[in-house]
């Protein structure tokens, strides 16, 4: 990276409406994002608004804090509609034109810093309200946010930074744009900037900046804008999913590469790789290879990959851009790395001669696939396009050695032909060339062969006398010499050149695993996310198993591993070592070196969170000097992660307990009531019948009938208290899973007979309509559970109708699933309260005078849910509740009785 | 025993309900020995030879599953299970090892003084062939006769021998593994599924309402009855 800042688009550049710009309709927001003044945010946006007026579109600058070379030039290019001045109280301020603005109605306006603050006398106090304007008369608005202007992470800011950020906009400005555009830049080339006067930051005064622009708080900061802008994505996508009906993660058994090209073709393989992946449910990539060859593009082939790539992300690909000689080495690598099961790729037509004797890049890479199928996606028609790429591939090293002679010998030839017109000093220069080409192509070795030989042809073949190695002109000497040293020169910083592109390349690969795993694990919310994420990114670099450990206090456990990680106890006391002294052992390190594992401390803020092992193959490459940048980057990701989740697991965990003390109080009181309240009863009886029996006089003692009602109310509320003990325990087993559901088929006209017998008395003074057809399918329940069940929905129906009014129960078939209703014709439920009454505790707004607990039907939800049934209510067709329940059909087609 | 007066042991662990046993049976004239263990129950139980015995499950020293196997090695005498366990497995193992009845607590009064006349009025019949009948319901087993009233009724022989193991002990819930047992001598994996389906068939034959059986009770998750008293409405909770 060059201090240029890196764009993370949160989605691909609006598409242009046509020039007619509706006055009912809304303009497009689109936010550039960043972490902090400086990043490169007006820089960003002045580009993104250059291009749309390169499109045609109509921009206006409506106002910019374009500070900086870049900026400055950027700016220049486009329209600026000029600033308004305002006057008050003797101060002279230049805010937004936002009534000329509106007047000259531009497609675009570019405004700059969003939560400015206007001076007294403009319209609106705050630029984001005339943002807002400008939008809703239609006109799109691209805008800068800094991170520490959004109102909710405010306070996250200033406490993060000690600096108070006075210019806040509201979220849902935030929320409401259409596109997010993150623009970031690493803190460290930030405050690098910063101390080259390159950045501008208002409204801090001197001694703030030095406190804000810390590494730290800059850090820090990087994290809530990607958090923030993460969440926004987060949202689109999980919509996304949910409009396109696509179920969670995609399992990781087959992995599909779309190899890409410049050619027409492209966008059919993109389709062809996502049709492939959606049909096989596999997680796919698209990789475009880089080839010098691209430097020489014609600018329709470069588009034509940008906007493939572009298309290939917005289908759900991931996206790859590697440079490299050979486009079938570059796939192949990368198939290893990301342990890809199928390769698409496209076939372009080409004339027969040439398939003769070139192999195209296609039957190179079939043949070298090895376990990894190629599937072909075929040019039908001819394009006069020639996009095919040029293939670099260093062969074996014999051959380059032969081929490097075969350049000197044309070298020669062409001397030997032009040798009559040239003088021979000026033949070197041929050979030079060879040795160039050589050098470029073929590698040092070749070469310096290329370069000897050259002298040796050069002395025999052009240099009098011909055909022999002696030197007539001494002169000639120095021709060698040069020629020699030249070549050699050459040889060497062609083959420098060749290293120094190889390590660009590995470090760009470096970049890349780094980010893709920065971005993943922005989105995890969860540890369990964030390990998975961990598993799978490291399992798929080091190509082998990965298990992570994690310190729970002063010890360490195993939280999450690979399938085939292969743990025993003493790789377990390497992994302890490596914690207790939060320094790397096991395999490739000077400690415990004959581990099979390589134990890594995840070092974070809150000092080392646990251990990531590495049981792989390849480790020692990783360890030497140049890879150990990209282990340690990787591993400080992770850490860094795995600490944020745990905290916020931590949270979580501690919001849990105290909604769960809330519901026990809850309880509690409910309880603690609806306990006393019948115990209050039998103990009043008792003890009246207690001091009736103690009274000497006639006077004191109770009468027959009296004795009689007094022991017929203790009876009932001995059974309520009964009753309500039973629910609380189900409760309880339920709540607990003690309670197992022991599904078998069942007899629904059974379930119903023994019920009603069973409740036979508190159904005496009803009339109970049964509604069963015959012939019914068994169902697939626990009879004892689902009897509970209609137990309590009789009860119900009986507690809140009056004594006497009918109570229905009726079963039908409907589809795969048996329902039975049970309908009262009592007070039935308020609208307000149907949606709720399943919950536990709660209490309709009719059922003040009857006794409940808010249990009984919470308790029947969980009986009829675990048993793969719903249950649901409903008001009566003229008056009262309808309780309904289904079952599912058991699904026996063996016939009847019988034996 | 005289005059439906009973000797009975009661083993129960708590103090509060022995007494308040022994003071309700005392007053039906019953005599009641008590013993809060299941070694003092089995003591008893050969020292003293009672009529009928009220076992508690949750015992110190031993289950009372263990208590009813052990008896069952050696006595026929009525069991009737008192517990406050009131799940399903509970109630099978207990009637599946040898229990005659059980009742959950609390109960009341009238419901185990009903129970102990029931298994004390099973224990003293035990005719094989004959005629039964509850109700309008008769069972001529010599003939193979069943019927309702004057109606002939026509049952397959697996109905027959459903009918028949009820009858043996009407009132008496018999598990579903009881009955298997008794009807299908062989287990092949699928009789609770015929169990249920012969039992609702048998119903559409002898029940004047196959919704609301009057003869053949259901004990939800445990097993069936015969009702012994088809003109009593009153129910009986479990």
């Amino acid at each position: 990276m060059n201090g240029d800042p890196k764009w993370l688009r949160s989605d691909q550049p609006a598409k242009q409406e046509p020039a007619e710009m509706q006055a009912g309709r809304s303009g497009r927001l689109m936010i550039f994002f960043g972490y902090a003044e400086g990043v490169g945010k007006t820089k960003a946006m002045l580009e993104a608004a250059f291009q749309r007026k390169s499109e045609g579109i109509d921009v206006v600058v409506a106002c910019a804090d374009a500070r900086g070379k870049e900026s400055e030039a950027l700016i220049k290019g486009l329209p600026i509609w000029p600033l308004r001045r305002f006057e008050a109280d003797g101060n002279i301020s230049m805010e937004l034109d936002l009534d000329g603005i509106l007047a000259r109605r531009p497609q675009l306006a570019v405004v700059d810093e969003l939560a400015h603050s206007n001076a007294p006398g403009s319209r609106h106090p705050r630029r984001f309200q005339d943002a807002e304007e400008l939008l809703a008369a239609g006109i799109d608005v691209y805008a800068t946010v800094n991170v520490q202007n959004l109102e909710s992470l405010s306070d996250i800011v200033s406490q993060i930074t000690g600096v108070r950020v006075e210019d806040t906009i509201p979220d849902r400005i935030f929320d409401r744009a259409d596109e997010i555009v993150l623009v970031d830049l690493p803190p460290g080339e930030l405050i690098q900037r910063l101390k080259e006067g390159k950045v501008h930051h208002s409204g801090l005064e001197a001694l703030e900046v030095e406190k804000f622009y810390r590494q730290g708080n800059l850090t820090a900061l990087r994290e809530l804008a990607m958090r923030r802008a993460a969440e926004r994505i987060d949202d689109q996508m999980r919509s996304y999913m949910q409009s396109k009906a696509i179920v969670g993660p995609w399992p990781a058994g087959e992995r599909i590469l779309v190899s890409l090209s410049s050619h027409p073709l492209g966008e059919r393989l993109v389709r062809a790789g996502r049709k492939l992946a959606d049909e096989l449910k596999a997680e796919w990539f698209v990789l475009y290879v880089e080839t010098p060859g691209h430097l020489s593009m014609q600018p329709q082939n470069r588009a034509r990959i940008n906007h493939n790539l572009a298309l290939a992300e917005k289908m759900g690909a991931k996206v790859y851009k590697v440079s490299g000689n050979s486009v079938v080495e570059e796939v192949l690598q990368f198939c290893q790395q990301y342990n890809i099961t199928k390769i698409v790729a496209g076939r372009a037509r080409r004339p027969r001669w040439q398939e003769i004797f070139s192999p195209s890049v296609l039957d190179e890479m079939i043949r070298k696939s090895g376990k990894v199928g190629v599937f072909v996606v075929s040019e039908d028609q001819e394009t006069l396009e020639d996009a095919r790429i040029r293939n670099w591939l260093p062969h074996r090293p014999l051959l380059r050695y032969l081929e490097s002679l075969a350049l000197v010998g044309v070298a020669t030839w062409i001397s030997h032909l032009i040798g009559d017109v040239i003088d021979p000093t000026n033949l070197v220069m041929i050979y030079l060339i060879a040795v160039v080409i050589a050098a470029i192509f073929l590698g040092r070795g070749p070469s310096m062969l290329a370069s000897l030989i050259s002298v040796v042809v050069f002395d025999f073949f052009i240099v009098n006398p011909r055909f022999s190695l002696a030197v007539a002109d001494t002169q000639y000497l120095i021709t060698f010499a040069g020629l020699l040293i030249v070549g050699l020169i050459i040889s060497n910083s062609a083959t420098l050149l060749r290293g120094q592109v190889e390590a660009l390349q590995v470090r760009e690969r470096h970049t890349q695993l780094l980010n893709r795993l920065s971005q993943e694990l922005t989105g995890a919310a969860t540890l369990d996310q964030v390990l998975e994420i961990t598993l799978k990114n490291f399992s798929a670099v080091f190509e082998g198993e990965i298990v992570v450990f994690l310190s729970d206090g002063n010890h360490l456990r195993k939280r999450a591993a690979t399938p085939h990680y292969n743990l025993n106890e003493s790789e377990t006391a390497v992994a302890e070592w490596a914690f207790k002294n939060a320094q790397p052992a096991g395999k490739g390190t000077e400690t415990f070196p004959s581990a099979q594992s390589l134990f890594l401390p995840l070092n974070a803020s809150q000092g080392v969170a646990g251990i990531l092992g590495i049981q792989s193959q390849v480790i020692q490459e990783f360890i030497a000097h140049d890879q150990r940048t990209l282990l340690g980057g990787l591993t400080n990701l992770a850490a860094l992660a795995i600490e944020r989740a745990k905290f916020a697991q931590d949270a979580m965990q501690a919001e849990t307990l105290r909604a769960a003390e809330r519901l026990q109080s809850a309880l509690l009181n409910s309880i603690s009531h609806q306990l006393r309240t019948p115990l209050a009863a039998i103990t009043g009886v008792l003890t009246s019948l207690s001091e009736s029996e103690k009274a000497r006089s006639e006077n004191g003692k109770l009468t027959l009938k009296v004795r009689e009602e007094l022991i017929d109310s203790a009876t009932q509320q001995a059974n309520t208290l009964n009753r309500l003990v039973e629910n609380l325990l189900a409760m309880t087993r339920l709540e607990a899973g003690i309670i197992q559901v022991n599904s078998q088929a069942g007899d629904v006209q059974d379930l119903i007979g023994a019920v009603i017998n069973q409740m036979a008395e508190s159904l005496a003074n009803r009339n109970v309509i049964l509604d069963i057809p015959p012939d019914l399918p068994a169902v697939r329940m626990d009879a004892v559970l689902t009897g509970q069940v209609l137990v309590n929905l009789l009860e119900n129906a009986c507690k809140f109708s009056e004594p006497g009014s009918p109570i229905s129960i009726i079963v039908r078939q409907q589809g795969d699933e048996l329902q039975i209703r049970v309908a009262d014709e009592g007070i039935g439920i308020a609208p307000e309260d149907l949606p709720h009454i399943f919950e536990k505790f709660y209490r309709g707004k009719f059922t003040n005078q009857a006794a409940g607990t808010g249990l009984g039907l919470s308790i029947c939800k969980g009986i009829i849910e675990a048993q793969g049934g719903r249950i649901w209510a409903e008001s009566g067709a003229v008056r009262g509740a309808v309780l309904s329940f289904a079952l599912p059909i058991y699904d026996d087609l063996r016939g009847e009785a019988g034996k | 025993m005289k005059d439906g007066k009973l000797h009975i042991l009661v083993t129960d662990d708590e103090t509060a309900i022995r007494h308040f046993l022994k003071a309700t049976l005392s007053v039906y004239d019953h005599l009641v020995t008590e013993a809060e263990s299941g070694q003092k129950t089995l003591d008893l139980l050969v020292e003293e030879r009672p009529d009928l015995l009220i076992l508690d499950l949750g015992l110190p020293d031993m289950d009372g599953v263990e208590v009813i196997r052990e008896i069952r090695g050696w006595s026929s005498i009525p069991i009737i299970v008192l517990s406050v366990r009131n799940r399903e497995e509970d109630k099978i193992a207990a009637l599946d090892s040898g229990a005659d009845d059980y009742l959950t607590k609390p109960f009341g009064v009238g419901e185990l003084l009903a129970r102990i006349r029931g298994v004390v009025r099973r224990s003293s019949s035990g005719l094989m062939d004959g005629i039964y009948q509850t109700g309008d319901l008769k069972m001529d087993i010599g003939r193979r006769l069943v019927t309702i009233g004057s109606n002939e009724i026509q049952l397959t022989p697996t109905e027959f021998d459903i009918l028949k193991t009820l009858f043996q002990k009407p009132g008496k819930v018999f598990t579903h593994r009881q009955i298997i047992d008794k009807v299908w001598n062989t287990h092949l994996g699928d009789e609770s599924r015929l169990l249920r389906v012969n039992i609702s068939n048998l119903r559409h034959k002898i029940e004047p309402d196959p919704n609301r059986p009057t003869y053949i009770k259901t004990d939800l998750g445990v097993g069936y009855r015969l009702n012994d008293n088809p003109e009593d409405a009153s129910p009986r909770s479990s």
